[in-house]
């Protein structure tokens, strides 16, 4: 029977001599210290460069279909701009123009004449066409030059400009009559946009935002196994560097003769699991103010953000790392030195990280197959269930989270138990590796 | 009672045989020398006894039950081969040494405190490992097994490494616990210090127990029958003295089987010569163990194979 207090002392002690380590104290609080200074500096350069985009005038065409800006009131021509805006708007300045908060609209009669202009280079905001059923849809088509960025600060301040103009001239229009129940939609909800970009080839359609969610839902599970990787990694090494001084102190001899392997083995992946976990919460914390704006900009774009996913991801990550780590110790106690005890235990992790192997294939059926053999599959769980939580969170039925999160336990348990035999062995017949058929049978696991 | 007892141990590694069919019992109290040239087999035993090992055959009782992770909280054990966690505090190594042997932290942490100071290293508490000599690593080691005031303790060469006067304090400590009522084995291969220590001995060699009792009886059963005369005066001839050799100042008298030492004695009074000096001759624990690692048998068995002529 494993006893607590066991466990509790070899943890602690553990956790203590790793957290006092110089080495863990550098890597804990020196690089992301290290990393904010340069993401800092990247960062002012970064935000001075988006500053400017923003103080920049945009320059937009607009083709109204819906003739909802037909009133030529609204329009003047370049005298009455700025001088600022005036440059800006040179180019385009033989027909009408409308300047509303660093934006300059010039207003083109068909989709042809505004498309030929922004082929020229004239327009660098985009040409926004107001589509004829526009109080019904909402539809503005927005159309911008192939190689223009996938994020940019200059687009996303034309947008809720062209928004209130359009609130503006919906509220108008309705002055005089009963305000349908279609224009109080549009009020409410101004622009469904629909995305083209020009190419020499021809037009993609909502190619911005489809690559955002790309990104996103491609690069969350990715992250999120790299951070997997580098968790097991991080204590790989220090599970490995904590049984090789054991090993070679021959400690390991006393403290077989006071604990179990059992609790020897339990007490070295809480303590060092703490440790990496106090590694994982300063490192999550900074990052969290580094990242904290991306999101937040994110957030603004309208795609989904795969919570659900981040949510999952510590129980997973903690179980996951039970299970790897115990399987580490085992196989890194049989090496006959640190580099080799290395070799031995990076096919776990490499097994971890698995489902990033046919990460197409997850995306492609994120509840295929695959991903739900992968999802049982106490190695390839973890990963798995991040991938498919991040690309469709309604597809993972609570019995399969459930299934995973028992398969890891029992297969936990398991490691723990057959990992225990073989650490003993293997820190006892130190010296060279011994045969397997040596190990299996002081491991009992032969007669 | 027997605080440790060896039932028919056998263990194998492949093919080879490390022990084979070992008995052997401590007794409550007593310091037991284990003795055997290296890789007789001593250190697989230990490790058997301390259920690192498992045996392929045979039993071992603990405390006069079957081996139990409770019985193992009240036994110390200072391996052969030995080091610390250089990096670590000394007295963060023996909080953990004791917690591990079930004491509370602060039960502990007073117990490494009072133990230190015991082995006269009172003010390296806060020193790290790697700042000790090799001698002072090795009392920290020390104190370490016998922090928790274990029962039974298995000291393995516990002096290795130590100077003369360290030496004496480790003496010192193990003759303490047998004051104490507290049990010791003792492996070592300085023989006299077995001779000082022990009570009783069992020499392993090439995986079986070839000599096993009280330290007189085993000196006894492997000498030849010999006492050293020193007399004023010329050596009479005495009855039952096979052989006569002059040795520092005085003889070495070869007895006869079946003659006694006393009987010599009670020979040499009757003549009236006067005697200096008379002592048994008894082979030492370092011969013994010679003989043994040598493959040589008794001094009856070399006399029986002597007048086999072989």
């Amino acid at each position: 029977m494993i006893r607590p207090s066991r466990v509790g002392a070899i943890a602690r002690f553990e956790l203590v001599n790793v957290v006092k380590r110089p080495t863990f104290l550098l890597a804990t609080f020196g690089l992301p210290i290290f990393l904010a200074v340069v993401g800092g500096v990247l960062g002012l350069v970064q935000s001075s460069f988006l500053q400017r985009q923003l103080d920049e005038i945009a320059v937009c065409g607009i083709v109204d279909e819906a003739g909802l800006l037909a009133d030529d009131d609204i329009w003047s021509d370049i005298d009455a701009l700025e001088p600022d805006e005036r440059a800006a708007a040179e180019p385009i300045a033989d027909g009408p123009l409308l300047v509303l908060r660093s934006v300059v609209f010039r207003r083109f009669d068909t989709e042809e004449e505004g498309e030929a202009a922004l082929r020229d280079d004239h327009l660098p905001g985009g040409l926004f066409v107001i589509a004829e059923d526009y109080i019904e849809t909402g539809t503005v088509a927005v159309f911008t030059q192939a190689g223009g960025p996938v994020i940019s600060a200059r687009h996303s301040a034309v947008e809720p400009t062209l928004a209130r103009l359009l609130r503006d001239r919906l509220l108008r229009v309705s002055t005089d009559a009963e305000v349908s129940a279609d224009v109080r939609k549009r009020v409410l909800d101004p622009l469904e946009i629909e995305r083209t970009i020009l190419t020499s080839a021809g037009a993609h359609r909502g190619e911005r935002e489809r690559t955002a969610e790309l990104v996103l839902r491609m690069g969350i599970p990715f992250l999120l196994g790299i951070f997997l990787l580098t968790a097991l990694l991080f204590s790989s090494g220090y599970l490995v560097q904590t049984v090789a001084v054991d090993k070679e102190s021959k400690i390991i001899e006393v403290m077989l003769s006071s604990a179990d392997p059992n609790e020897i083995l339990l007490g070295k992946l809480l303590g060092l699991g703490a440790a990496g976990l106090i590694q994982l919460l300063v490192w999550g914390a900074m990052a969290l103010f580094g990242v904290g704006g991306v999101v937040a900009y994110i957030s603004t774009m309208q795609v989904a953000f795969p919570w659900e996913a981040i949510m999952v991801a510590p129980l997973f990550f903690a179980l996951g790392y039970l299970f790897i780590g115990s399987l580490m110790i085992a196989t890194g106690s049989l090496g006959s030195s640190v580099a080799e005890s290395q070799k031995l235990t990076i096919g776990w992790a490499i097994l971890a990280v698995t489902p990033l192997m046919v990460l197409l294939i997850l995306l492609e059926e994120p509840h295929g197959p695959l991903g739900r053999v992968f999802s049982v599959i106490p190695f390839t769980a973890p990963l798995t269930l991040m991938v498919r939580l991040s690309v469709d969170p309604d597809g993972v039925a609570l019995s399969e989270l459930a299934l995973a999160v028992a398969s890891l336990i029992l297969a936990t348990w398991v490691a723990i138990r057959i990992g225990a035999r073989l650490f003993r062995v293997g820190l006892l017949l130190g010296g060279s590796r011994p045969s397997w058929r040596e190990i299996a049978k002081q491991a009992k696991l032969l007669d | 009672m027997a605080i440790l007892r060896f039932t028919d141990i056998t263990k194998r590694y492949g093919d080879f045989e490390a022990l084979r069919g070992v008995s052997l019992e401590v007794e409550e109290g007593e310091v037991f020398g284990l003795l055997g040239p290296n890789g007789a087999g001593k250190t697989s035993l230990i490790r058997i006894g301390l259920d690192i090992l498992r045996p392929d055959d045979g039993e071992v009782a603990l405390f006069g039950e079957p081996m139990s992770r409770d019985a193992l909280d009240r036994v110390g054990y200072l391996p052969e081969e030995r080091g610390l966690y250089k990096k670590t505090r000394v007295l963060d190594v023996l909080v953990y040494l004791g917690r591990l042997k079930g004491l509370t932290r602060p039960d502990a942490k007073a117990r490494a405190a009072h133990w230190l100071e015991r082995v006269g290293l009172g003010d390296a508490g806060r020193k790290r490992l790697e700042a000790l000599s090799k001698g002072m690593s090795q009392k920290v080691q020390i104190a370490g097994t016998l922090l928790a005031d274990p029962p039974l303790a298995i000291l393995d060469e516990p002096f290795s490494g130590l100077d003369p006067v360290n030496v004496e304090l480790v003496k010192e400590l193990i003759l303490e616990r047998r004051k104490a009522g507290r049990t010791t084995v003792l492996s070592t291969h300085l023989m006299h210090q077995i001779e000082a220590l022990c009570d009783r001995v069992a020499v392993i060699h090439q995986g079986r127990r070839v000599v096993y009792g009280d330290i007189d009886t085993v000196r006894r059963e492997r000498s030849r029958p010999a006492v050293f005369v020193r007399t004023r005066g010329e050596l009479p001839e005495l009855e039952g003295v096979h052989a006569v050799h002059p040795r520092d100042g005085g003889f070495e008298l070869l007895l006869a089987e079946g003659i006694d030492p006393p009987d010599v004695l009670e020979a040499l009074i009757a003549s009236k010569v006067r005697v200096e000096r008379f002592e048994e001759i008894l082979v030492t624990m370092e011969q013994v163990f010679l003989q043994v690692a040598r493959g040589e048998g008794t001094w009856s068995d070399q006399e029986r194979l002597k007048e086999a002529g072989e």
